[in-house]
């Protein structure tokens, strides 16, 4: 066993902590203006990414990315989470599934992605659809030289600033899951609603529908019916990124709230001597250590070739779960002991309660990952508990 | 970074697993008997020392395992699985018994080392315990050596033991010192022996000490050290009950899953129900972010270059956060098992109410907040950092 980042690890989680700091000099702008910055902003800032080698962390570099493993992403990831206002979406994260598209795609979408002169948005969740994927009603009907797609879908995050949507849509008689990048202005497509959500993200998660929606047989992703294959492979990677930001975001908190508990003082002491304090300080120190070092076992593993992916996978929920509660925990106990400012939009603390409350939802709520952990338990024992041996 | 067993570990893991099957054998005795028989001890005994299990703490050159505090934690996991703490029949020498001359060494040590004497630590007393400047036991000088008077409560072993390491106020100027003391020494009484939660396989008695003479030669590690040395032992004492508490809830966890999956209610196992389910995924994953935890902490424990005050509190957190999380998971498991989880011929019965201590000893949980709390208030988040190799 050897628990130390490598020298090269470290250097990374430097860069990261740089950046991170970076954005965070905008949190307020993009609050105020309830989450977008100006274009001008967001170029500057994605130029810095570039500069710090950590835009689209999750490329290989044989297509512009900076060739992270898992675990180089979680320790990325965990500085990005400790900014709020989700402007960790500036230094882009592409889906994963792009880099399945055949050479002409990736010159047409994936390339430009990287280059930060396009964006792209997942549209998976529907109306009737989401934790449960197959009851889809979004439909591709075959037409000459392609298909029409007709549907509704939800929680498009990043489809607002995207130039292009990932749609999965059911695909014949057949109705094979199958996903299809679509134009944002290809005709029939429409934005109809941007929801306000409790946070104040840069990017939105808006609303689409497409009514009769030409797609041409050169803009399927993958084959026609690997729409959940593909798919299923972004969650394991997916939820170790929530599990790592969320773990970051509460040590922000935390580090804040002591800072606070040692400076505030009341009946004329720091408010860090009271007991009622020190052991909200404490639990909120244990919620993230413990956490911290689970996420950084399971991405460790993920890199491994030998591991097995079905519990891998159950890993990952387990990270997933476990990270996204307790961070919700911490930045309650963090707003409590600020107390009135701690309510204050114009504090870290309250902008980053409000936020950590969707890591519990989105990319499969708690209670998917734990249906996911439980089904692991029951089909395979315990295993998924051991560590890894040589 | 690097999250594997080695082979070594591997190999103490599986010795440890065989030893604790062997031992198990005497669970349901023990709890209906309050306590084991003259021959299973001897039995047992003879187990450990043929499994090269005996005294794990313990340097080789003295007849111990000399294992590394990581590879402790290793052995001990799978020890704190058995009930009725028969793994304390594993014995593990006081840490304070280091501090030996050679003469103590050969007369308490060494046999202790062999399974031929036993050690019991006495330092809480009824106004002393959490609070240890507050003690009321003192040494007096006398011709040729000191006279102690006065009370101490949970002698853990103190029924089975010989010999009482005995903290008291020694001299006009009350130094915290140690002293070694027979415990068929004239003055000793043993005056209650508490019938606790747990069904333990030693007692923890309590004794008072009217004019017991002990010899110079009988104080250990130096005059006015006892505190010292005493809060040595904390570090690697709480390691080793996060390790126990962790062991512990996967046997839980696993018995409760064998359960679910056997028990049929309305047709169906039990674990087809989403409310089972989601209680053996939350006990998952309360086990396997602290066995990360646990061994990250170990394993900075025998790093040479590792920040001691720093690493008190990371003991700390593994202990506070470790045993918690192993009394909701026994929770849990119990209320899988329904009835038969109440009945005490079953293990989770007993865990249950054997996990409810390792919240209090070795310092509640509440005493390791306010040392948790101490380090964030006097040297900020740092403890959160996972060790670099730069």
């Amino acid at each position: 066993m050897d628990f130390r980042y490598t020298p090269e690890q470290a250097d990374l989680k430097r860069r990261a902590a740089g950046y991170a700091r970076l954005l965070m000099r905008y949190e307020d702008q993009s609050e105020q203006a309830g989450g977008p910055l100006p274009v001008e902003t967001v170029k500057e800032l994605t130029r810095a990414a570039m500069d710090a080698g950590v835009y689209a962390i999750n490329m290989p570099v044989e297509y512009g990315g900076p060739g992270l493993s898992l675990l180089d992403q979680v320790i990325v990831e965990e500085e990005f989470g400790k900014v709020t206002n989700c402007l960790w979406d500036i230094p882009w994260r592409p889906a994963n599934v792009l880099v399945y598209g055949t050479p002409a795609q990736r010159e047409k979408y994936l390339l430009p992605i990287v280059r930060a002169e396009k964006f792209d948005a997942f549209a998976v969740t529907e109306p009737g659809a989401g934790s449960d994927p197959s009851s889809g009603t979004t439909a591709a009907t075959r037409t000459d030289g392609g298909w029409l797609l007709n549907g509704e879908k939800w929680f498009v995050t990043c489809g607002d600033i995207a130039d292009f949507l990932v749609v999965q849509a059911d695909a014949g008689p057949e109705r094979a899951a199958t996903l299809f990048f679509v134009d944002k202005q290809a005709p029939g497509v429409t934005m109809t609603r941007v929801p306000h959500f409790m946070h104040s993200a840069v990017n939105g998660h808006p609303e689409f529908t497409f009514s009769d929606v030409f797609v041409a047989d050169e803009d399927v992703l993958g084959e026609v019916g690997q729409g959940y294959e593909l798919t299923k492979e972004w969650f394991t990677d997916e939820r170790l990124m929530i599990a790592a930001r969320t773990v970051g975001a509460a040590e922000r908190a935390l580090e804040l709230a002591r800072d606070w508990a040692v400076g505030r003082e009341q009946f004329g002491q720091p408010i860090a001597s009271f007991q009622l304090v020190q052991g909200m300080l404490a639990d909120c120190a244990a919620e993230i250590a413990v956490h911290r070092a689970y996420t950084h076992q399971v991405a460790w593993e993920a890199d491994q070739p030998g591991t097995d992916r079905k519990t891998l996978h159950a890993k990952a929920s387990t990270a997933k779960l476990a990270a996204s509660e307790a961070a919700g925990r911490v930045v309650d106990r963090c707003v409590q002991i600020f107390g009135g400012r701690g309510y204050d939009r114009s504090y870290p603390v309250e902008r980053m309660y409000r936020e950590l409350r969707v890591d519990r939802i989105w990319e499969g709520t708690s209670e998917i990952q734990r249906l996911i952990i439980a089904n692991e338990l029951i089909k395979r024992g315990t295993r998924a508990l051991q560590l890894p041996t040589h | 970074m690097d999250f594997r067993l080695t082979p070594r570990q591997a190999e103490l893991k599986a010795k440890a697993r065989e030893l604790m099957d062997f031992v198990a054998k005497y669970e349901v005795d023990c709890e209906e008997n309050n306590g084991l028989p003259r021959e299973a001890h001897e039995a047992v005994r003879d187990a450990v020392l043929e499994a090269g299990l005996q005294a794990v703490n313990m340097p080789a050159e003295w007849g111990g395992a000399g294992l590394t505090i990581l590879e402790q934690a290793v052995v001990q996991e799978e020890l704190g699985r058995l009930t009725g703490a028969l793994w304390d029949m594993v014995w593990r020498p006081a840490n304070a018994l280091r501090f030996c001359t050679p003469e103590q060494r050969e007369r308490y040590l060494v046999p202790v080392i062999k399974g031929q004497r036993r050690d019991c630590y006495a330092v809480t007393e009824p106004g002393a315990g959490s609070d240890p400047q507050n003690l009321a036991t003192t040494a007096m000088r006398t011709d040729g050596g000191w006279l102690i008077n006065g009370e101490k409560w949970f002698v853990t072993v103190g029924d089975h033991a010989d010999f009482l390491i005995l903290l008291a106020a020694a001299g006009e100027e009350k130094a915290p010192t140690l002293f070694l003391v027979d415990k068929d020494t004239p003055g000793i009484e043993m005056t209650r022996v508490p019938r606790f939660m747990h069904t333990f396989v030693y007692e923890h008695p309590e004794f008072t000490f009217s004019d017991v003479f002990v010899p110079e030669d009988a104080v250990l590690g130096g005059i006015g050290n006892g505190y010292d040395i005493t809060r040595s032992w904390f570090t690697e004492e709480r390691l080793m009950i996060a390790a126990r508490t962790i062991g512990a809830a996967e046997r839980g966890l696993e018995l409760a899953r064998d359960w679910a999956v056997e028990r049929e209610q309305f047709g169906q196992p039990i674990a087809s129900f989403q409310l089972v389910q989601g209680m053996l995924a939350d006990s998952a994953a309360d086990i396997a972010v602290h066995r990360a935890y646990t061994h990250q902490v170990a394993w900075e424990a025998d790093q040479a270059g590792t920040d001691r005050k720093t690493l008190h509190a990371k003991a700390a957190i593994a202990k506070l956060s470790a045993s918690e999380a192993s009394g909701r998971v026994i929770d849990r498991c119990v209320q899988i098992f329904g009835g038969r989880g109440y009945d005490r011929s079953y293990p989770v019965e007993r865990l249950y109410r054997e996990l409810r201590v390792d919240r209090i000893w070795e310092g509640t949980s509440e005493i390791q907040r306010l040392i948790i709390a101490g380090e964030l208030v006097k040297r900020g988040t740092g403890v959160l950092q996972l060790p670099s190799a730069e």
